[in-house]
């Protein structure tokens, strides 16, 4: 049975290293260049001849600049949009990488921690800047919830405080875990459909089950992820009632 | 031919912030009722803030542990903490959704 993790390497299709940092151009590299460009193609052609009734590339363009910006205006308020253009990168990427994974022969550079998780600190660190921007060192109290026993703090805010320090990590860990658990899944089972002989119609069947769970889960991180930034964001903008 | 009468600029500009307003405010009503529907965004969210919350909480107390050598206090100390940590962002997205839910349903009943 092929292994279901070499989906994962990661190949350098042009070694390339500058004083001794290995800066290679690889799979992954040329997977987020190809998602980033699809993303820009689909803009470009929608939004290159703009009509008052629209045709199916501008459609495609609007629904996806409306969904996010309900998406922040519900989460995170009006006053939020003004970091739309970086929360609909992040979105577009995202989506774009998940669905492109979804392609044979492709490469999920989402189903990589270090991908994810360079996105998530970007947004982690962007965020507690605007909360400290916003609030001064009142952003601070967030860590202190009103209302209890002053030796309650002993213990309530080391919990504050990692809770807080864990949110970048549980949003690159939840979408890298899902795209590479499905994917992963995928290949396990249609691996069985060869094993099996006659019998793998029924692994079979279950792998065209699980492709269409797997858009649909593809589709759903990207928006999940993107609504978490703008919970969180909703924090760092308004202070804690 | 008709000829265009002045703009007053700033009766554009109020009626314009009028209609923002009040599509904002559709958005987050039509929102509220949206989220109820996806549960298995909900579950996709939620599910993994516990495991993060424990393995971290755990890890850096390992860590600390090695760094330190008090083990294995701070691994116990940390698994603790990481615990709570992780049960109260579930609690709080939780309870987000709880208000929402709310917000849904006065909605719902001022309309019917």
């Amino acid at each position: 049975m092929a292994d279901p993790l070499h989906q994962f390497v990661v190949t350098k299709t042009i070694p390339l290293a500058i004083g001794g940092v290995d800066i290679s151009f690889t799979n992954a590299s040329a997977w987020m260049l190809i998602v980033s460009g699809a993303a820009a193609v689909l803009l470009w052609l929608g939004l290159r001849k703009p009509q008052l009734v629209p045709g199916r590339a501008q459609s495609a363009v609007e629904m996806l600049y409306e969904v996010v910006d309900e998406t922040i205006v519900s989460s995170a308020g009006p006053e939020a949009r003004k970091f739309f253009p970086l929360i609909f990168t992040v979105f577009m990427f995202i989506l774009f990488a998940n669905v492109a994974g979804l392609l044979p022969y492709s490469y999920t550079v989402t189903s990589q921690i270090v991908v994810t998780f360079t996105i998530a600190f970007i947004a982690f660190i962007g965020i507690t800047l605007v909360g400290i921007a916003n609030q001064g060192f009142g952003f601070l109290r967030m860590f202190a919830p009103p209302g209890v026993p002053v030796a309650m703090y002993l213990i309530l805010t080391p919990i504050e405080i990692v809770s807080y320090f864990i949110r970048p990590i549980s949003l690159s860990v939840r979408l890298f875990a899902n795209m590479m658990a499905g994917h992963v899944l995928l290949k396990v089972l249609a691996g069985f459909v060869v094993t099996l002989g006659i019998f793998g119609a029924i692994p079979l069947l279950v792998v065209v089950g699980m492709t269409a769970l797997e858009a649909l889960v593809a589709v759903l991180q990207a928006y999940v992820f993107t609504v978490l930034v703008c919970v969180y964001l909703n924090d760092a903008l308004h202070a804690h009632h | 031919m008709p000829i265009n009468p002045p703009i007053d600029e700033a009766a554009l500009d109020a009626r314009l912030a009028e209609v923002r307003n009040a599509r904002d405010a559709e958005v987050v009503r039509a929102d509220a009722a949206r989220t109820a529907g996806t549960a298995m965004g909900i579950g996709l969210r939620i599910g993994i803030e516990l495991v993060v919350g424990v393995a971290i909480g755990t890890g850096g107390g390992f860590a600390l542990d090695r760094w330190l050598h008090t083990a294995p206090w701070l691994m116990i100390l940390g698994l603790i903490i990481g615990f709570a940590a992780g049960l109260k962002n579930v609690f709080r997205s939780a309870d987000e959704y709880g208000q929402k839910w709310d917000a849904a349903d006065a909605a719902d009943r001022v309309e019917k």
